[in-house]
């Protein structure tokens, strides 16, 4: 059996294409096990960090004799420890991800299924968390590509949400997750306290990159005259006479959006990725993800 | 500013209201579930319109149609306002309707733009003023009585049209001044290119005259003459005269082509020098036994194109019979037999039924019993039934005057002739008098439809007349005019405008004629001839049940000049207080309701551009 066979959100070829592909983290995460990634401790890699002093009970075959001939010091070589790192996949399951052709949701689980995938080949530790109505769902870590299909299953049956409520689950991410490590949060940032939420994510020195998911329909909406909006996920209704003029207010409102998180985002060292809907899966992953750095 | 109806005004509370109220009260609208409200929440806070505050706030919709709401109740409100215009009271439209206006030197021609200019006079005319319009053509017409309705004077001025005939200007001016008789400062406004000697002693009443000129000076060459004559020498053989001219300052050569029956048979080029006209002669053209048309095209591209052919008909020809009833007359018999296709059968008393033999018979000292049937020459007797009023019997008088232009009298000279005896006449209505003696009329002529009658009521033979050179030709052109419905050459040439009387031999009652530009007019027949007046158009009339043809050609030298004469305007004749400033009421709803279009056109944009 293979993972697209029993489940929907990635093909088994594609799946074969992403093997390719790694995470780029750029700052040092500690890990658990041994891995592939830079670690901030020091270890026995072949990459030489630096050097101290001897001391009593150290491995005597780290000490540098060719420093203690010239100098008549016991000094100890220390090299870089590379460790696997914490990946954790937040998606956000709300009502407003249900939304646009093709939806939301279902592009974020595939986005988040293809990092999860990378992560598992790369023998890093995978954790995946669905958001809805301000609680997480969690799946424990897992790692090896034979975890694949335990992903597959978790990401493919999110919960019946309504509302986001983003900070409250970033506080509760904050609070259960205490590992530092590389964070996806996939979400259309469709929540008031998005900012609030970001910030919590951001302050334990995650690495954090936000793909922030929108439908086409959300990006150029082909709506006009006297319309009746009504909020999907709070039931709020607002009366309004839509002209070009009023569509060029909303487009300025996105743009500050985009540019409020991505500028949020690169405050922290973090990533922003716009995620349109209507661009096909792999082309994303594997063009648009690598051009903003997010893979390699 | 005031207004008639300054009540009207009141409507804009319930219409600008129910505008209002549309604005206010809730629309259908359309539900539409969106992710979220997050990225509408300033485009709501914008353009919601949950309370009528809200709504109205710069709605610019709503502003233009209240704006629309306060021009129509303006524009019902009657506004006006007072100022010192000019009132004539009454005016007269006269519009040159001549060939010469259709000259394309301005453009479109002359006649439009003198419909134009005629248009916004009457559109510029005081409220409550009173216009008509008349078109001056050979004859002038009323085309429009005098009204205060612009519609009606506007419709008529659109549908005026000018012929190719002259114009009759002096008719027309005095037939405005008829119409403007029972006013105290009426206008007559002239609409014309001024081609034609200027009117001075038309006597316009109080009216005011206005000339308002068209056109510029055009080069322009036409035929100003036709004439198709009989060879005196060569019996049975016909010469086309045209006369050329033309205005050009320059010498110019002309091509003149003669098309008979739509075959060219001739073409001649004639050489003007500057301003000039010159007689062409088409010879030798020989009638067939069934009439055909001559037309003779002047090959040149001019401002005026109706001048530029001339039309006339061939005839067959036959034999002229004449029966002289006399006891013998040895000098009337010779000038009879002069005419080469005249024979002439002399008896002593008139058989009976002779006019159906013969296409004249000359009475000479022989009293005709009864009226005669057809064409007749009554010498040195006086019938009772002739309508002439006889006097007293005179001795050697000597003749004084003759009527120079009628075709019996052409080229002849009667100067001094004397009358041994002979009866002078008073001529009844309807006779025309040839020939005068200091007593009265000594001959005379009668015309009817199917008939003429000339009456000499001196013996010819007491007279000197034989002896003259006139004699012989006054009895040719007698000969010829008597039979002139019936002969070839000077019957079927009518100038434009002109009555042409059409012989209609049998029962009919109505008959038809094709016109040159393929209508067909339904004619009244009265004593076997139908009167004909609308010659209105240059070229070949027919008659579709009879065959009968005759030719129109516009021949107005005038009108081929296309001068452009501006006279100045004439004060009126008798006193009057003239063309005087009124404090009229000028009204402004039209100008409200073209605003008023214009701004529901701009709302009609706007809505349909969501502003």
């Amino acid at each position: 059996m293979t993972p697209g066979d029993e489940n929907p959100l990635l093909e088994a070829s594609f799946l074969q294409r992403l093997q390719r592909l790694q995470l780029l983290v750029r700052r040092p995460l500690p890990g658990q096990w041994k891995g592939e990634h830079r670690s901030p401790k020091r270890g026995y890699s072949v990459e030489f960090a630096d050097f101290r002093e001897y001391t009593p009970g150290d491995d005597l075959r780290y000490v540098d004799w060719r420093a203690y001939g010239r100098l008549d010091r016991l000094y100890l070589k220390q090299y870089v420890e590379e460790e696997d790192i914490y990946v954790l996949l937040l998606v956000d399951c709300s009502r407003s991800m249900r939304f646009g052709q093709p939806e939301k949701l279902l592009f974020a689980l595939q986005v988040a299924a293809a990092i999860g995938y990378i992560a598992l080949c790369r023998f890093h530790r995978v954790s995946a968390g669905l958001i809805g109505d301000g609680n997480v769902l969690w799946m424990r870590p897992v790692r090896g590509k034979t975890s694949l299909i335990p992903l597959l299953r978790f990401l493919g049956n999110p919960p019946e949400a309504k509302e986001t409520a983003l900070p409250r689950a970033a506080r509760q991410v904050v609070n259960s997750w205490k590992h530092r490590g590389a964070v996806y949060l996939l979400t259309d940032l469709m929540d008031e306290g998005w900012n609030e939420a970001l910030r919590a994510l951001l302050a334990p020195r995650h690495e954090l990159t936000l793909v922030h998911t929108l439908s086409p329909q959300e990006l150029h909406p082909d709506l006009m005259g006297d319309l009746l909006l009504i909020d999907s996920e709070t039931g709020v209704t607002r009366e309004v006479s839509l002209s070009p003029a009023a569509l060029s207010l909303y487009h300025r409102a996105l743009q500050q959006l985009r540019d409020g998180a991505s500028a949020l985002c690169g405050h922290f060292g973090g990533n922003y990725l716009l995620a349109d809907t209507s661009q096909p899966l792999e082309e994303f992953i594997r063009r648009e993800m690598r051009l903003r750095g997010v893979l390699t | 500013m005031r207004f008639l109806a300054i009540w009207n005004l009141l409507w804009f509370l319930p219409i600008g209201g129910a505008i209002l109220a549309l604005y206010i009260l809730r629309l259908r609208r359309r539900r539409v579930e969106v992710p979220a409200l997050l990225l509408w929440a300033q485009v709501v806070q914008d353009f919601q319109a949950n309370v009528p505050w809200q709504r109205l706030r710069k709605h610019w919709l709503l502003l233009v149609q209240l704006l629309a709401a306060l021009l129509l109740v303006l524009g019902i409100a009657q506004p006006y306002t007072r100022a010192w215009m000019y009132s004539g009271e009454a005016h007269v439209l006269v519009l040159d309707g001549s060939a010469s206006m259709l000259a394309t030197d301005v453009s479109p021609s002359r006649f439009e733009q003198a419909r134009a200019m005629a248009r916004e006079y009457i559109q510029k005319m005081p409220p409550g003023d009173q216009a008509a319009i008349v078109l001056a053509g050979a004859r002038p017409r009323v085309l429009c009585g005098l009204t205060t309705n612009r519609s009606e004077l506007l419709r008529t001025l659109r549908n005026a049209q000018p012929a190719e005939t002259g114009a009759n200007i002096a008719e027309a001016l005095a037939l405005a001044g008829a119409m403007l008789t029972p006013f105290a400062a009426p206008t007559i406004e002239v609409f014309t290119d001024g081609g034609f000697p200027e009117p001075r002693d038309v006597d316009t009443g109080r009216a005011r005259l206005q000339y308002h000129t068209v056109g510029e000076r055009a080069e322009n060459a036409g035929i100003v003459a036709v004439d198709l004559r009989e060879h005196r020498d060569a019996p049975g053989r016909f010469d086309l005269f045209v006369v050329l001219r033309h205005n050009s300052e320059r010498e110019r050569r002309y091509t003149l082509e003669l098309w008979r029956s739509d075959n060219l048979i001739d073409a001649q080029e004639v050489t003007l020098p500057a301003r000039s006209e010159a007689p062409v002669l088409f010879r030798d053209l020989i009638p067939s036994d069934r009439p055909e048309e001559l037309r003779v095209r002047l090959d040149s591209r001019d401002a005026l194109a109706c001048d530029n052919t001339a039309y006339a008909i061939l005839y067959p020809v036959r034999e002229l019979k004449v029966l002289l009833v006399s006891t013998g007359n040895l000098f009337l018999e010779t000038a009879l037999n002069l005419h080469p296709r005249t024979v002439v059968t002399k008896v002593a008393s008139p058989p009976a039924e002779a006019h159906e033999k013969y296409d004249v018979v000359v009475y000479d000292g022989i009293k005709p019993a009864s009226p005669p049937e057809g064409n007749a020459v009554i010498i040195g007797t006086l019938p009772a039934w002739f309508p002439v009023v006889a006097l007293q019997p005179v001795e050697n008088s000597v003749v004084v005057d003759w009527h120079h232009t009628h075709p019996t009298m052409r080229y002849v000279d009667l100067a001094s002739v004397r009358l041994s005896k002979a009866t002078p006449v008073l001529p009844k209505p309807g006779v025309e008098t040839l020939v005068e003696v200091s007593e009265g009329a000594v001959m005379v002529s009668l015309q009817k439809p199917d008939r003429r009658w000339l009456l000499v009521t001196f013996d010819i033979t007491s007279s000197d007349l034989p002896l003259r050179v006139a004699f012989p030709v006054m009895m040719l052109n007698a000969l010829r005019w008597l039979t002139a419905p019936l002969e070839s050459g000077e019957r079927g040439l009518v100038p434009a405008g002109g009555l042409a009387v059409i012989p209609v031999p049998g029962e009919y009652q109505k008959i038809h004629l094709r016109l040159p530009d393929g209508r067909t007019a339904e004619l009244n027949v009265q004593e076997q001839a139908a009167p004909f007046e609308d010659t209105l158009q240059t070229g070949i009339y027919r008659c579709t049940e009879t065959g009968y043809q005759f030719a129109v050609n516009l021949v107005q030298r005038e009108e081929t000049d296309l001068a452009v004469n501006r006279y100045t305007s004439q004060p009126p004749s008798a006193a009057a207080p003239g063309t005087r400033k009124v404090l009229a009421r000028r009204e402004w709803w039209q100008w409200l309701a073209g605003l008023l279009l214009a701004v529901l056109a701009l709302e009609w944009i706007m809505y349909h551009r969501r502003w």
